[in-house]
């Protein structure tokens, strides 16, 4: 393809840009907002150069055949997913015997292929299903993911074992991807999540609208900035950050916004239509997160007619549904995945629940996604193929997060983000 | 990374200004008064070292212990630790029975559900139940803000978190608070072996983590694992998923019954036996399965490894987020010597070196910062009938990610700095500031910023600045953050005070001192 000769003028022009803010970056970081002192303990976080961490204040622009401009939207479900309430074996009779009481019949199963079927309550998702936006891998594991909620989710979202690095796999990604906007990688949400808690330049918020500075006034900016400059304190590292969140929502906060789709009541929905807004805004969004909580049931899961679980699950799907919808055709630029610490017991317990588990779902929707399939190997529920009771995770959730996250976001090498691990890509994008 | 030589913080070791402005009138009540021990707490008291300095904080033993063993010096708190003398006012506040908390009784009568039993709550209706926890997480907020017995307080939201009951959760709603007040608050400063006993037969606990509904033949392991990887040894123990099992199993049978109370129910108990690392039991009789939980939890508290473990998490809590091995070492020493007992354990943790040398090394929480700010400010409660402010602030401590007893999963809130990294609640604290030094909490007895000024009697706005910096954070600041405030106010350091060219600034010019790295730090 022939590249067109004003788009090659408008990246030359760019890149002149970001080279001139990470100068005014570097300047910066020598006036004291310091390099983290924290996290740089082994050899991967020391290599992680700051230099191309730094948060510039203006857009990369699209070039043409990139992933420039596409968007990755990370979605933890905490406390322990359920993969096999969501993503049912169909007719299985080792599934039916081992939830007599909270498995989800046959009858009520929503089709999707190699005889799985989709919970009831997942329903507004299976549209895009059938628009083969929207897959799933099951079995999905790894090693030194253990039981305990902490332990686990510790681990996947660093991704390496604590001796190696004790960066999170997005904070990596990140570093790949390169230099971009002041919310680049973006929180929904009050606090920093494992996976990108030593990145530079993450920004958190709980809706654009919330970001504020009550009496807000250039003579106390000033003052805020002055205070916290030349420390070495991970703390201070947030002011700047925060002070350019406050004056790049100020202005998103001028502009009318309607979302356009109806999200459901809650902090899930209303997450996700921040999200779909800064996307739409062209912040240069490239990373999101966002947490849900309330998986850990061990008690009183309930039926597919109703209970916790299909409260649960009614939630995520309507709003992953109205943010597909709410985004229309620029879902082809965003890709959401949802992960867990780890899946669920295959036999519910005494009190009408699951305990901790191991193998489990992941669900992926929107642009690169190839869509309508459910992906990797499946080890079955017969009891020679349990792992302690588990699902095993034949299928490495590693794999799953670089397929997807190199399509959203370029990455090249898998080494720079989850280092010794034999990559084996599934097929899950175009 | 370059200090300036000559602009460390001063060390001002009288404190007459600040102890103008008492305005709590909690000035110590004498340090005469007697510290009665009981015997397991008879270790000799804490021998405090003077303190280091860091690179902002100044090297003060009574700021030094004021952050770590409170929640944030007042000025009524500052005169007190001076007047008694920080090793007394430490032991008095190892022993706060001793301590007398009027102003706090007062208010604490505005939350009439928190001391009700099981059994009159139960008679009560279902809205009165979400009352009941509703209250209990509003006073625990009032009691960080106000009590005089803070180190307590401390050690009460240390165990809370360290045994963490979601509050509030509609399961739990009446148990939750008597589990606080007889089992947290009863044992906070007991030992550590009757604070897990009771843990372990607390209705709250046993519905939180579902153990009431575990059955020896259908069990619920969700109690029988946080138990081992949260409450004693921890992960780091190297326990297997056999071990869980049979922890799980080990107290298969303790639960709740009907009215509310702790049960044990013998159908329920797994039968056969059990090994848990290097505890084991023959479990052969189903109705041994109080006597053999007993046994496995008493094992458990003694366990090498939960000595480690509860010491590491303590001296995180005191001390810095990565704490010296040497410290964890003699604090579980100390742990196993005095048969668990908490106090002497807090001994050894104020005297040693590690301790001394740790000042400006921890770094406030959203919920510490809020308590800290009303606390510096000087601001006293509300009317016991008129509590809409605190839980006005309650909110807010919500919104920041960290409202009391709060805490979604069974782990608790983290207690390290890179915990609570976050843009917005970086924003979130400095609008609390603002909300506190503009009056916005309805009721709270604010002493007034322009009277705070007077009480400082500037000559100049240097001395302006100095003071409110020694006032509210108890030290001065360095000369480029100095500069900074007095920037701010469009002045050179000895530009006369002028009242009327300040008075519309003070709101800002307080909360900046608040918002600034000296607050911050404990």
């Amino acid at each position: 393809m022939t590249p067109d000769l004003s788009a090659q003028h408008r990246v030359f022009a760019a890149a002149e840009k970001l080279a001139a803010d990470r100068r005014d970056q570097r300047e910066l970081w020598s006036r004291g907002f310091t390099r983290r002192r924290f996290l740089a303990g082994a050899g991967m976080a020391a290599a992680a150069a700051l230099g191309s961490q730094l948060v510039t204040t203006r857009y990369a622009y699209a070039v043409p055949g990139t992933t420039d401009g596409r968007v990755l939207v990370v979605v933890f479900l905490r406390g322990g997913f359920d993969g096999l309430a969501a993503v049912v074996p169909a007719g299985d009779p080792d599934y039916a015997a081992a939830r007599p009481a909270i498995g989800v019949p046959d009858s009520v199963l929503l089709p999707l292929d190699r005889g799985f079927g989709l919970h009831p309550a997942l329903a507004p998702l299976h549209p895009f299903w059938t628009s083969r936006q929207l897959a799933f891998v099951h079995a999905v594991g790894g090693p030194n993911i253990s039981r305990s909620h902490f332990q686990a989710q510790d681990q996947v979202e660093r991704g390496v074992d604590a001796a190696e690095a004790r960066t999170g796999w997005l904070e990596r990604a990140l570093e790949q991807s390169g230099p971009g906007t002041t919310f680049r990688a973006t929180t929904e949400g009050v606090r920093t999540p494992m996976s990108l808690a030593g990145a530079s330049g993450v920004v958190s918020l709980r809706g654009v609208d919330s970001v504020a500075l009550y009496r807000k006034s250039e003579r106390v900016v000033t003052a805020l900035r002055e205070l916290y400059t030349g420390l070495d304190l991970l703390s201070a590292e947030q002011v700047p950050v925060a002070l350019q969140l406050l004056e790049e929502a100020t202005a998103l906060q001028d502009t009318p916004y309607k979302p356009a789709a109806t999200y459901p009541e809650g902090g899930f929905g209303a997450a996700l239509s921040d999200v779909a807004r800064l996307v739409k805004s062209g912040t240069g969004l490239r990373v999101a997160t966002v947490d849900v909580g309330g998986w850990d049931l061990h008690t009183a899961a309930g039926s597919a007619e109703g209970g916790n679980m299909t409260d649960q699950l009614t939630d995520l799907g309507a709003s992953l549904a109205a943010f597909a919808q709410d985004l229309g055709k620029v879902l082809g630029q965003v890709t959401v995945l949802t992960m867990s610490e780890f899946g669920r017991r295959v036999a519910e317990n005494g009190s009408g629940g699951t305990d901790h588990g191991h193998g489990n779902a992941m669900m992926l929707l929107g642009g690169s996604v190839a869509g309508g399939a459910v992906y990797g190997a499946w080890p079955g529920l017969g009891s020679g193929a349990l792992v302690d009771g588990d699902l095993a995770g034949v299928n490495d959730y590693r794999d799953v997060l670089f397929e997807v996250a190199n399509a959203q976001l370029g990455l090249g090498s898998v080494d720079a983000v989850f280092p010794q691990h034999q990559y084996a890509p599934l097929g899950l994008v175009h | 990374m370059d200090v300036e030589a000559t602009a460390r913080p001063e060390s001002r070791p009288g404190l007459t200004r600040r102890q103008a402005v008492v305005t709590l009138g909690v000035v110590a009540a004498g340090s005469a008064a007697a510290v009665a021990v009981v015997a397991a707490n008879s270790t000799p008291p804490a021998k405090l070292r003077m303190p280091s300095s860091s690179t902002l904080l100044s090297a003060d033993l009574l700021l030094h212990l004021a952050r770590r063993a409170s929640f944030g010096l007042t000025p009524g708190l500052a005169a007190e630790i001076s007047e008694q003398g920080p090793e007394e006012w430490l032991e008095s506040q190892l022993d706060p029975d001793g301590v007398d908390d009027p102003v706090l009784d007062d208010l604490l009568t505005g939350y009439p559900l928190i001391g009700k039993s099981v059994e009159e709550l139960r008679a009560l209706s279902t809205t009165e139940w979400r009352a009941a926890s509703d209250e209990l997480v509003e006073a625990t907020l009032a009691r960080q803000l106000w009590s005089r017995r803070q180190l307590f307080e401390i050690m009460v939201d240390f165990w809370s978190n360290h045994f963490n009951v979601t509050t509030p959760l509609r399961a739990t709603l009446t148990a939750k608070p008597v589990e606080d007040a007889t089992v947290i608050r009863r044992h906070a400063l007991g030992t550590f072996e009757n604070l897990l006993l009771a843990d372990a037969q607390s209705p709250a606990m046993l519905i939180h983590l579902g153990n009431a509904e575990s059955r020896g033949d259908d069990p619920n392991e969700n109690y029988g694992r946080e138990l081992l990887e949260l409450h004693t040894v921890g992960v780091e123990a190297g326990y297997t998923e056999d071990d869980v099992r049979d922890s799980a199993y080990a107290l298969t049978g303790w639960g709740v019954g009907d009215d509310g109370l702790f049960a044990f129910s013998a159908d329920a108990h797994y039968t056969g036996p059990l090994q848990v690392m290097s505890w084991s039991a023959a479990n052969a009789e189903s109705a041994d399965g109080l006597a053999v939980g007993t046994d496995y939890l008493r094992h458990l508290a003694y366990h090498k490894s939960t000595a480690r473990h509860l010491s590491h998490k303590l001296a995180v809590r005191f001390v810095s987020d990565d704490p010296p091995e040497t410290l964890v070492d003699s604090l579980a020493a100390s742990f196993l010597a005095a048969g668990t007992a908490i106090v002497p354990w807090l001994r050894t943790l104020f005297s040693s070196p590690e301790f001394a040398a740790s000042t400006g090394q921890k770094v406030r929480r959203p919920l510490e910062d809020v308590v800290a700010s009303v606390r510096a400010l000087g601001i006293g409660p509300p009317p016991a009938d008129r509590t809409s402010g605190i839980e006005a602030l309650l909110e807010r401590s919500r919104a920041l990610g960290q409202a009391p007893l709060g805490a979604g999963a069974p782990t608790g809130y983290p207690d390290v700095e890179a915990g609570w990294l976050s843009t917005s609640a970086v924003l979130g604290r400095w609008n609390v500031h603002r909300l506190l030094t503009t009056g916005s909490f309805d009721d709270f007895d604010y002493p007034g910023l322009v009277a705070t000024v007077q009480s400082v009697e500037p000559e100049t706005q240097g001395e302006l600045v100095d003071g409110l910096c020694l006032m509210l954070t108890g030290q001065t600041f360095q000369r480029s953050h100095r500069r900074a405030l007095l920037t701010f106010l469009d002045a050179d350091e000895d530009t006369p005070y002028d009242e009327d060219a300040v008075s519309g600034r003070l709101p800002d010019l307080f909360a900046l001192i608040l918002d600034s790295p000296y607050h911050l730090l404990r």
